[in-house]
């Protein structure tokens, strides 16, 4: 081998360790504020939504997806790309939504997803914040036989797969030995089959029960849900860990609307706010300050949320509270200084 | 031939860098963790904050709330907890050493904001301290709330939230504010127990705080009922390692959790044989948690085995028993009226 021959081949090798290089970058580690690039191109949000029935997230007559979790969509599609309808739904399942996000195909995971540890150590996820405090319940059949979960003898319950529930129903059956599941690999099909009374209970976060009382074309009143909650399933929406700027967009967002409900700033009377002297109010809606640039996003992004979407309130009253047929009051998920759990750090 | 190709070697080197990323702030994840594991320690920023909070004991011993989660953290991922290196700073420079990587945490009653997080490469992990910004008095002065003082002057520590907050209420509905601020707390302190200002305004635990160091009776000092501000305060990492924001948000977790469980520091040992299956994750019984965040499975019981859980943690340095005397509040398990939450290690 010549010297010119051996320097080419050790240029050769050489590129080929930068080559190696940066696919290993390309691959593993996403720039910062690279999603929020994408969405602002392709000027639309790809949310990853998933059938929950009604008030949660589901698909309307006219083909809309709405519900809490959808609403959640809309708000982050207001903040970045102006609109609350640029929004791109896709339709994901429960054993295939972390690999959608993992692998690009959606930007956020907007659906009753409980914020785990499982769920975020060492997966490439990150879960923004809990949206919705909720516990897993049971809905019995109003007429069949009643009492404490302990005492009702051996009972079956339709149950979902992939699921914090399907683990909390094994967990359980340590203290319920009584129950038996009966496992399906849709929510849908779960709910169906307790609807068709294949199994004696149905088990799923209770707004997810609350949902499924209202989806069988029977009366609700032909169900009950049962005193006993036997989980914490904070939920919370989801994003990959690789991207933080993109991971403070959709955190501030969820923040930027309890903070509206504190200040009483509703999408009806958000322009009486325009000449407030509160400074909190000024910075939140882009009066004053520059946070909406440092979030990579423009002044009026939180008063577009408000505006488009809706306060925390607003959303949670229109899609789960006492006046719509799910009629959960708020309970945890009032805010802070009204004896709930919702908070949010301030806009400063 | 190994000499043949260092040369271009070299530079493909510092082309694919330069490709990778151009501001060399590109960290791996996990990079942390590795460094406080190599190091056996963790870099821990702090600074004075007074008894209760951040102080160093007559020994040199840094100790209080916020030290101890610093414990807690190097107890789970360097698996002792006195594996700290406790680096002072000071206010101003505090998230410039954790951006520049003199520090691994920021452990500092940092109040969570916006502004404090967009754009700037940190991150807060998560609520440790619900606090809000109060005032103190002279018992002896006719103040008793923010409404019935008259012209007044207020201390203040000019690079904090506090400042910004205090300046809106004067700028805005109380005009009788005179804003004093003060670069160290010491001096901030002092001035206000020399009676240079009216009121001293800070977060409440640390009007708590800064009562006891004045070597008077406390009582000689009230605070306002007047909370003007929301102050979460929270832990501080980097944002370019997502596995390091994960071993600190669930350290404080597993804190949480452990106190719904009635695990504490004294019995963490006790639970080997619960068949109740959120503590065998806890305490790493089952599961294999440990070692999804890059740890081990025993990470939990040790940071318990430190400093307790969180309510052990609270009422040690801040609680109704200590000179700091402050109830729960907002602070008390959510089951019990109070904040603190945690999701399930599952």
């Amino acid at each position: 081998m010549n010297a010119t021959k051996r320097r080419m081949n050790a240029v050769s090798r050489a590129l080929l360790v930068v080559a190696v290089l940066i696919a290993t970058a390309g691959a593993g580690i996403a720039r910062a504020g690279e999603t929020l690039e994408r969405v602002r191109q392709a000027g639309e949000l790809r949310c990853g939504a998933i059938e929950y029935g009604t008030g949660l997230s589901t698909v309307d007559s006219n083909g809309q997806w709405t519900g809490f979790w959808a609403d959640m969509c809309r708000a982050v599609a207001a903040a970045v790309v102006g609109d609350a309808e640029a929004v791109h739904f896709v339709p994901l399942a429960n054993n295939t939504r972390f690999a959608a996000l993992a692998g690009k195909a959606i930007d956020l995971l907007s659906e009753s997803t409980t914020w785990t540890l499982g769920r975020e150590a060492g997966t490439g996820l990150t879960f923004t914040g809990t949206m919705l405090y909720d516990g897993q319940g049971f809905l019995a059949h109003a007429d069949s036989r009643r009492g404490e979960l302990k005492s009702l003898g051996p009972t079956t319950v339709c149950v979902a797969d992939a699921t914090t529930t399907m683990r909390n129903l094994q967990d359980a059956i340590r203290t319920y030995p009584n129950l038996t599941p009966v496992v399906f690999i849709t929510l849908s099909a779960a709910n169906e089959n307790f609807h068709l009374r294949k199994c004696d209970l149905l088990t799923s976060d209770r707004t997810a029960l609350g949902s499924a009382r209202l989806s069988s074309g029977l009366s609700p009143d032909r169900y009950v849900l049962l005193p006993e909650v036997i989980s914490k399933e904070p939920l919370s929406p989801l994003v990959r860990s690789d991207d933080p700027d993109w991971f403070n967009v959709v955190r501030w967002t969820h923040f930027a609307m309890i903070a509206a409900e504190e200040k009483g700033i509703t999408s009806a009377n958000l322009d009486s706010f325009l000449g407030s002297n509160d400074p909190e109010v000024r910075r939140l809606l882009g009066l004053e300050g520059t946070l909406g640039e440092s979030l990579g996003l423009d002044r009026d992004w939180a008063q577009r949320v408000i505006r488009m979407v809706g306060n925390y309130g607003e959303v949670y009253d229109r899609n789960l509270g006492p006046h719509t047929p799910m009629a959960l009051e708020r309970g945890m998920n009032a805010l802070w200084s009204k004896g709930g759990l919702i908070y949010a750090p301030p806009l400063r | 031939m190994i000499h043949a190709y260092r040369g271009p070697l070299i530079v493909a080197t510092i082309v694919a860098a330069a490709l990778i990323g151009p501001d060399g702030g590109e960290a791996r994840a996990g990079e942390t963790l590795d460094r406080v594991r190599q190091s056996g320690e963790l870099r821990c920023g702090v600074s004075e904050h007074g008894p209760g909070l951040t102080t160093e004991d007559s020994t040199g011993r840094w100790i209080g709330f916020w030290p101890d989660l610093c414990r807690a953290v190097a107890a789970a991922a360097a698996g002792d907890a006195d594996a700290v290196r406790f680096v002072p700073l000071a206010a101003p420079t505090r998230f410039a050493a954790l951006r520049d990587n003199a520090i691994d945490l920021l452990s500092d009653s940092a109040t969570w904001t916006l502004g404090r997080e967009a754009g700037t490469g940190l991150l807060f992990a998560d609520t440790v301290l619900y606090d809000g910004q109060a005032f103190l008095a002279h018992a002896d002065s006719t103040a008793r709330d923010l409404k019935s003082v008259g012209a007044v002057r207020v201390c203040v520590d000019e690079s904090s939230t506090s400042m910004h907050n205090v300046q809106d209420l004067a700028q805005s509905t109380h005009p009788n504010l005179t804003v004093m601020p003060f670069a160290s707390l010491r001096i901030k302190n002092e001035s206000f127990y020399l009676r240079k200002c009216d009121l001293l305004t800070s977060d409440r635990t640390a009007l708590a705080s800064a009562r006891l160091t004045f070597g008077a009776d406390v009582n000689r000092f009230v605070i306002l009922p007047d909370i003007i501000s929301k102050e979460p305060l929270s832990l501080v990492v980097r944002n370019n390692d997502p596995d390091w924001f994960n071993v600190v948000r669930w350290t404080h977790f597993v804190l949480v959790t452990a106190e719904e469980k009635g695990i504490t520091a004294a019995n963490a040992d006790t639970f080997q044989a619960s068949s109740d299956p959120e503590i065998r994750r806890l305490l790493g019984l089952e599961g294999g948690f440990g070692t999804a965040l890059g740890l081990d499975d025993e990470w939990a019981r040790r940071a318990i085995r430190a400093v307790g859980n969180y309510g052990e943690l609270y009422n040690r340095h801040l609680g109704p028993g200590t000179p700091m005397g402050l109830e729960r509040g907002l602070n008390e398990l959510w089951a019990k009226g109070g904040l603190i939450y945690a999701p399930p290690i599952r």
